[in-house]
């Protein structure tokens, strides 16, 4: 049968439509299973930073995801520094999602917010997606490490983070907590998204 | 009386039209099994019989359950109260809901066991390296299915267990984060994702179904294996029916009088069956501190959590399946059953308690000691492995008998 060439060529060319065909056909059933329309249009909250006390964290929810918004004291702020040997990205270069674009300086680059008294991170464990919880006081023992300035563990597989949220050397976290698109839309409300 | 209904003219009727009869006959009642075959060849049966039981027992769930995270007027979520509502208000929903649970441990409590005699015995060598990996194959399905129904109730576990298993599709360089919202359907775990998953939780066990026809098929041609490992010879050879229907029929009772005893007396298996956290309803603001899957994921959950890097402790897990599938050529030694291979039979050993540590671990909240015994663990499962190409050239294997 397919030793005549005419058929052989039509049959190849259907064989390639066909599957050019089915491979189409499954565009719109990937695409349906993509986040839809309206859950990519609910994307934007507004939070009102002056609502948490000096020292105290508060978790919202943006695109159902948590967000924690710290309100720093100068004694955090100071934390900041002197651990950089323990932190696997002291910087915050590692990838765009750890960045933003208005952090400029290398100050900026530590304190990781707009207005360094308020540190608004994403509060999804880099690593499989758990909620560290907040362990603000210097000093560790029990899950945390010795020398422990204070900041976020994920008690899932043991991250920790600092008072930034930069994620520590040896746990299985690889990236700084990350940091939502956000900025000021008056002197204490921010909007997210 | 058997006999009697396949020679009967309704019988006759349909086999000239379908071969029903002869189909019948040909692997139910003349089909060739060796003589020697012991308890642990009745496991397949009875995962056969727990397979119907699932399904049974999930289509008259599902015609009860409701897929939805959204909030309800108590604070708990559309999903949950239905689940809530099958416990207390559908007649006998109770029975129904831990028939299926419990169902879900004993599935994986028989596969295990069946893997394991497939293991002992060699049965995974040539020619049924086709039957092995169906075999694992219908084990990742499995646990698949299992993961999707998981999320089902919607409570604290569910939540949270999807959370971190779904971002393992997240590491995958490249493509991570496009696949992870497509596994979601959104930005986190939420409501349009416990409608797909019940979607999927409902089709992945008819794909198991597919899977284990051809299994069984695979078998029908290449034949049951045997505790001696050797041909059996024609004079080991009995026909499957009335011999092994009753010794199977014997297994599955015993296997059913065991299993309803958990779902009547200890149907939450103090907390093994059903995580005891998942009778509180789901919190997408609080993690809580100890998640751990269900026992029987636990040994590969471990092996993920005991590497320290996102990404490699995902391609542990991942490699942890790819060894069992390439099993049939990583062994080369021609004798088959583990009667007569001593050093196999003692890496098995090492190997099967290996994946019992792993499992342990994995069910308890990371510490330092648990984390370094998962570690060596790890190493172990994965050195069994790695010794299986190079035994044959040291074992000295004992002399196999002539015939069974
Ligand atoms: C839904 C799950 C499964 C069902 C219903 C099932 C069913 C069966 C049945 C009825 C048999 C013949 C009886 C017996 O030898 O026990 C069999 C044989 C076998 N199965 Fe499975 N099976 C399942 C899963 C698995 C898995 C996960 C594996 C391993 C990866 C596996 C490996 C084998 C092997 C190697 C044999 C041949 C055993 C021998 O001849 O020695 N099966 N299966
Ligand atoms: S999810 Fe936080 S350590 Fe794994």
């Amino acid at each position: 049968m397919s030793d005549n060439p005419r058929r052989t060529f039509l049959y190849t060319m259907a064989g390639v439509m066909g599957t050019a065909g089915a491979c189409a056909t499954a565009v719109p059933f990937i695409r349906a299973l993509e986040p839809a329309a309206d859950t990519v249009a609910a994307g934007v909250t507004e939070f009102d930073v002056s609502e948490v006390e000096p020292g105290m964290m508060k978790t919202i929810m943006w695109r159902g995801q948590p967000i924690f918004v710290l309100h720093r004291t100068e004694e955090m702020l100071k934390s900041l520094y002197g651990h950089d040997d323990m932190l696997r990205d002291p910087l915050s270069r590692a990838i765009p999602e750890v960045q933003a674009d208005w952090m400029k300086t290398r100050e900026q680059r530590i304190t990781r917010a707009i207005k360094p008294e308020y540190l608004v991170v994403s509060g999804v464990c880099t690593h499989l997606g758990c909620i560290p919880v907040f362990e603000p006081h210097a000093g560790g023992g029990g899950d945390l490490p010795k020398r422990w300035p204070g900041g976020w563990h994920c008690a899932c597989h043991g991250s920790n983070y600092d008072l930034s949220g930069r994620v520590f050397k040896g746990v299985p976290a690889p990236y700084n907590l990350f940091i939502p698109p956000y900025r000021y839309t008056s002197d204490t409300t921010i909007r997210i998204g | 009386m058997l006999e009697r209904m396949l020679n009967s003219r309704l019988a006759q009727w349909l086999d000239d039209r379908t071969h029903v009869v002869q189909y019948i006959r040909f692997h139910l009642i003349d089909y060739p099994t060796p003589k020697n075959l012991n308890y642990w060849y009745a496991f397949g049966s009875i995962a056969l019989v727990v397979l119907i039981i699932q399904v049974l027992s999930g289509v008259f769930l599902a015609m009860d359950y409701k897929p939805s995270a959204l909030p309800t007027g108590n604070g708990f979520s559309m999903a949950f109260d239905s689940i809530e509502r099958i416990m207390r208000e559908v007649n006998d929903g109770w029975l129904i809901r831990y028939m299926h649970a419990v169902g879900a441990s004993a599935f994986f409590f028989v596969i295990y066991l069946h893997m394991a005699r497939g293991m002992y015995y060699g049965s995974y060598k040539k020619p049924r390296e086709f039957l092995w990996i169906m075999g694992v194959l219908i084990l990742v399905i499995m646990q698949a299915t299992v993961f999707f129904g998981y999320l089902l109730p919607w409570g604290q576990m569910s939540f949270w267990g999807a959370t971190v298993i779904t971002n393992i599709f997240g590491a995958i360089p490249g493509i991570g984060d496009w696949l992870l919202q497509l596994v979601r359907g959104g930005y986190g775990v939420g409501d349009v994702t416990l409608n797909r998953f019940f979607a999927l939780h409902f089709l992945f066990p008819f794909l198991l179904f597919a899977v284990v026809f051809w299994h069984v098929m695979a078998l029908h041609v290449v034949h049951s294996n045997n505790p001696e490992g050797i041909e059996p010879g024609e004079k080991g050879i009995i026909p499957f029916h009335p011999y092994y229907t009753v010794k199977d029929l014997f297994g599955i009772g015993v296997f059913l009088i065991v299993y309803s005893w958990f779902v009547f007396f200890d149907p939450t298996g103090h907390g093994l069956i059903i995580e005891t956290n998942n009778f509180n309803p789901a919190d997408p603001l609080k993690t809580p501190p100890d998640i751990t899957p269900v026992w029987y994921l636990t040994p590969w959950y471990e092996i993920l959590r005991s590497v320290p890097n996102k990404l490699l402790g995902i391609v542990g897990m991942a490699f942890a399946y790819v060894c069992l599938f390439l099993m049939p050529w990583l062994d080369r030694s021609p004798v088959r059953s583990a009667r007569y291979r001593p050093v196999y039979r003692a890496m098995l050993f090492v190997f099967f308690a290996s994946i019992g540590v792993l499992g342990y671990c994995g069910h308890h909240e990371v510490t330092p000691e648990l984390l370094l015994i998962g570690r060596i663990a790890s190493v172990v499962y994965f050195a069994f492995f790695a010794l299986l190409p190079f035994v044959h050239k040291f074992e000295k294997t004992r002399p196999v008998p002539e015939e069974i």
